[in-house]
């Protein structure tokens, strides 16, 4: 065994010479940004005089509208808790190379196992990655096991889904 | 000069206990019902101080726990070994939930040691104690009590490390690792004994004499610790 240097604190060590560093390029920011506002906005002004303000108005409510369909159906999708969630994360993520070799869907556990296969080990993480892209958690994927690719058999790995074990 | 070190602060952070010192003098000690109750009395102890204070937080195994990712050929970088682990974390601990990883890569010397903590876990800590304090380090207090078991001269292969929610059981010749894993919640003596058996009859652990270690929280401990008080206490297990 050997000593485990593990640590999440946030290393702060470029604090030290950074910080002057991002006074020094505010400053020059400022003073650079002050010579050309000034010239801009004589430019703006003669723009808008010559022609018709563009409608921003327009835009603000279809923005909104689309932040709360995405907001409504991220609830939706949270609030129906079942197998088709995990079916249909498979799906609808494709990359190639994948290759699905078992697929065991347990609807009185609510768990979906599948067995997967690539060439390279890595393409098997861009799929677990690719499954879990804005999932929520508690229905995201999970590794279970995972065996490189050798000469006599591709990389191998076990995805279980969903992913909810209560934490501490 | 009173302030050079004696504004750091070892606290250990358990989901059944709490505890905070400076130097050798503990400065507080406390049960714990969870984890928020935990950062609300270290809070409240570090409120207490004066001054800001530098902490060193150590975690425990029910909070910050050890895993060994497989062995899988073709990763050939640090970061592709992250993602793996990363993508374990759930499965290899009992955390749950999204997890923030850290790999000891051994660049193919030896096998990779991973450990992982909840984002939720570090999140609060950092909103609960990191406007009253500057956090210096988050650690296990495992790994400090595996790192003091190493000072040692006499071999170790295999290391029992019980604080005040889990046992963690470190094993390997030299300086590799072939187990690692936390068993959590263990809450009592009998509950960890229970769990060593276990862990033992299913193979999981190897049949060799462990090293038993504790976390203590008084003037006892072994001399040269970092930790001071979190100190650790080492038996040879029969």
């Amino acid at each position: 065994m050997r000593p485990v240097a593990a640590d999440f604190a946030p290393q702060r060590a470029w604090l030290s010479w950074a910080h002057p560093m991002v006074w020094v390029a505010a400053l020059a920011f400022v003073s650079w940004a002050g010579t050309h506002i000034a010239s801009d906005s004589a430019e703006l002004d003669a723009l808008s005089a010559s022609s018709a303000p563009p409608s921003m108005a327009q835009d603000a409510p279809a923005s909104g509208v689309i932040r709360a369909a995405d907001d409504a159906r991220q609830l939706a999708r949270m609030a129906s808790f079942d197998l088709n969630a995990g079916l249909q994360q498979l799906e609808s993520t494709r990359i190639a190379g994948i290759r699905l070799t078992g697929l065991e869907a347990n609807a009185g556990d609510e768990a979906i196992r599948i067995e997967v296969e690539a060439a390279d080990g890595r393409l098997l993480l861009d799929y677990l990655e690719a499954l879990n892209a804005g999932m929520p958690e508690g229905q995201r994927w999970i590794l279970v096991r995972a065996r490189g690719a050798t000469a006599a058999a591709p990389a191998a790995a076990t995805l279980l889904w969903p992913s909810r074990r209560q934490g501490p | 000069m009173w302030w050079a070190g004696s504004s750091v602060v070892d606290a250990y952070l358990g989901t059944q206990a709490i505890v905070m010192a400076r130097g050798r003098t503990v400065l507080a000690t406390a049960v714990v019902a969870g984890l928020e109750d935990g950062l609300a009395r270290l809070q409240a102890a570090l409120t207490d101080c004066r001054a800001r204070t530098t902490l060193r937080l150590w975690l425990s195994g029910g909070l910050c726990q050890p895993f060994l990712p497989p062995l899988a050929a073709g990763l050939a970088t640090p970061a592709e070994l992250l993602r793996l682990a990363q993508a374990m974390a759930a499965d290899g601990t009992s955390l749950g939930g999204n997890c923030q990883v850290w790999v000891d890569d051994r660049h193919g010397t030896g096998r990779a040691l991973a450990v992982a903590v909840q984002q939720r876990t570090l999140a609060l800590i950092f909103e609960r104690l990191g406007s009253i304090a500057r956090i210096r380090s988050i650690r296990p207090w495992w790994a400090e009590a595996l790192r003091v078991r190493l000072l040692d001269s006499e071999p170790t292969d295999l290391v029992g490390v019980r604080d005040c929610d889990s046992l963690t059981v470190l094993g390997g010749v030299e300086s590799d690792f072939s187990v690692a894993f936390t068993m959590a919640p263990v809450l009592d003596d009998a509950t960890a004994d229970a769990a060593w058996q276990r862990a033992e009859f299913g193979r999981e652990v190897p049949a060799i004499a462990p090293w038993r270690v504790r976390l203590v929280a008084d003037d006892s401990c072994v001399e040269g610790l970092p930790s001071c008080a979190l100190g650790v206490r080492a038996e040879a297990q029969p």
